[in-house]
């Protein structure tokens, strides 16, 4: 699925990076070593962690999207390496389970 | 060769048992030929001051601080009075939140007889609103020594993070396993194996030789600022 038109359904704040990709699979998660042991390449991830980890996690394990939810926001830092690596940052002021529902909704698979 | 356990909770930890009082943990320490101990409790140091004046066992000062990314840190400070005014700004930062002692544990606060008189109010146990990098920050600031607690396991920063944080200022690690031992060392940080004691009888089950001559706890803490890897032994050499 383009992941511009789950920015366009969610109403996702784009911090950085191309959506003009595809997504097949989601993930969630806080626990960056629970996301690294599980996570699948052409992920989006819905998360509330925002430490500059979580782009070293998505390039080990492919996740090429990251929502950040409940209204957190991104650092610099983790804007600038997401940057680097070709990461696309994305925020909302939405809970993660209803992130993740519309998602699964719109058939981002497991 | 000095034996340290450097992670021991007091009755001020909500979740150590309320039998963690001064002469109980230096007596423990003394039983299991501890040379120096650390009373690390949950962003609080508030027994510090008891336990250092009633127990004859060499104690260093510390704190283990739970950071916004819900990593725990240990700090460890020449004083109890710099411990102290760290203490104080973290619990600016600590959110304030409403407890039931009965079902989460108390909080207590002991003078160096082992008589409780007061309870520490507002939950201890959770993130201080700091991330994992100031918190590092202010115990430099402080001319103290961060150390990341249990590394591969809940709380731990691997846990927690994946990884070990990039240009990284912290030297040492605590390690629960023989893979976060290696780990650790893999990825540059010197090693300690503590008990996390939350028990009396979990005091020393855990330990760090340090091959030093001085008993010292300002000479130790000396060392501990600038550490010597070759001279740092975990229960796993």
């Amino acid at each position: 699925m383009k992941l511009s038109e789950i920015v366009k359904a969610l109403n996702l704040e784009v911090c950085c990076g191309n959506y003009e990709i595809d997504v097949q699979y989601g993930c969630v998660g806080d626990l960056l070593s629970e996301v690294m042991a599980h996570a699948k390449a052409n992920s989006i991830w819905v998360t509330v962690q925002s430490h500059v980890n979580i782009v070293a996690v998505s390039v080990i394990t492919g996740i090429r999207a990251i929502v950040l939810c409940n209204a957190h926001s991104f650092s610099s830092e983790t804007i600038e390496k997401a940057k680097a690596e070709g990461i696309c940052l994305l925020r909302s002021d939405k809970s993660p389970f209803e992130i993740v529902g519309r998602l699964y909704g719109m058939g981002i698979e497991p | 060769m000095i034996k340290a356990d450097l992670h021991v909770h007091s009755c001020l930890s909500p979740c150590a048992d309320i039998t963690m009082v001064p002469s109980v943990v230096c007596s423990k320490a003394k039983e299991k030929q501890l040379d120096i101990i650390a009373i690390c409790d949950h962003n609080s140091c508030a027994n510090l001051e008891s336990f250092t004046k009633a127990c004859d066992v060499p104690m260093l000062a510390g704190i283990e601080i739970t950071s916004q990314e819900e990593v725990h840190v240990l700090a460890y400070f020449r004083s109890t009075e710099a411990a102290n005014r760290f203490s104080k700004i973290l619990k600016d930062h600590r959110p304030k939140v409403e407890f039931e002692p009965e079902a989460l544990g108390y909080q207590l606060i002991v003078n160096e007889k082992d008589e409780f008189v007061a309870m520490e109010e507002g939950y201890l146990h959770v993130a201080i609103d700091m991330s994992l990098e100031k918190i590092v920050e202010l115990i430099l600031s402080f001319d103290g020594v961060p150390v990341y607690a249990h590394i591969d396991r809940l709380f731990g920063v691997l846990y927690q993070l994946g990884i070990f944080p990039a240009d990284d200022r912290v030297r040492m690690a605590e390690v629960r396993t023989k893979e976060g031992w290696q780990k650790a060392l893999r990825s540059g940080y010197i090693p300690l194996t503590n008990s996390d004691a939350h028990r009396p009888d979990e005091i020393g089950c855990r330990f760090t030789r340090f091959d030093l001559d001085t008993l010292n706890s300002e000479e130790f803490f000396d060392f501990l600022k600038n550490p010597d890897p070759s001279k740092v032994l975990t229960i796993w050499g």
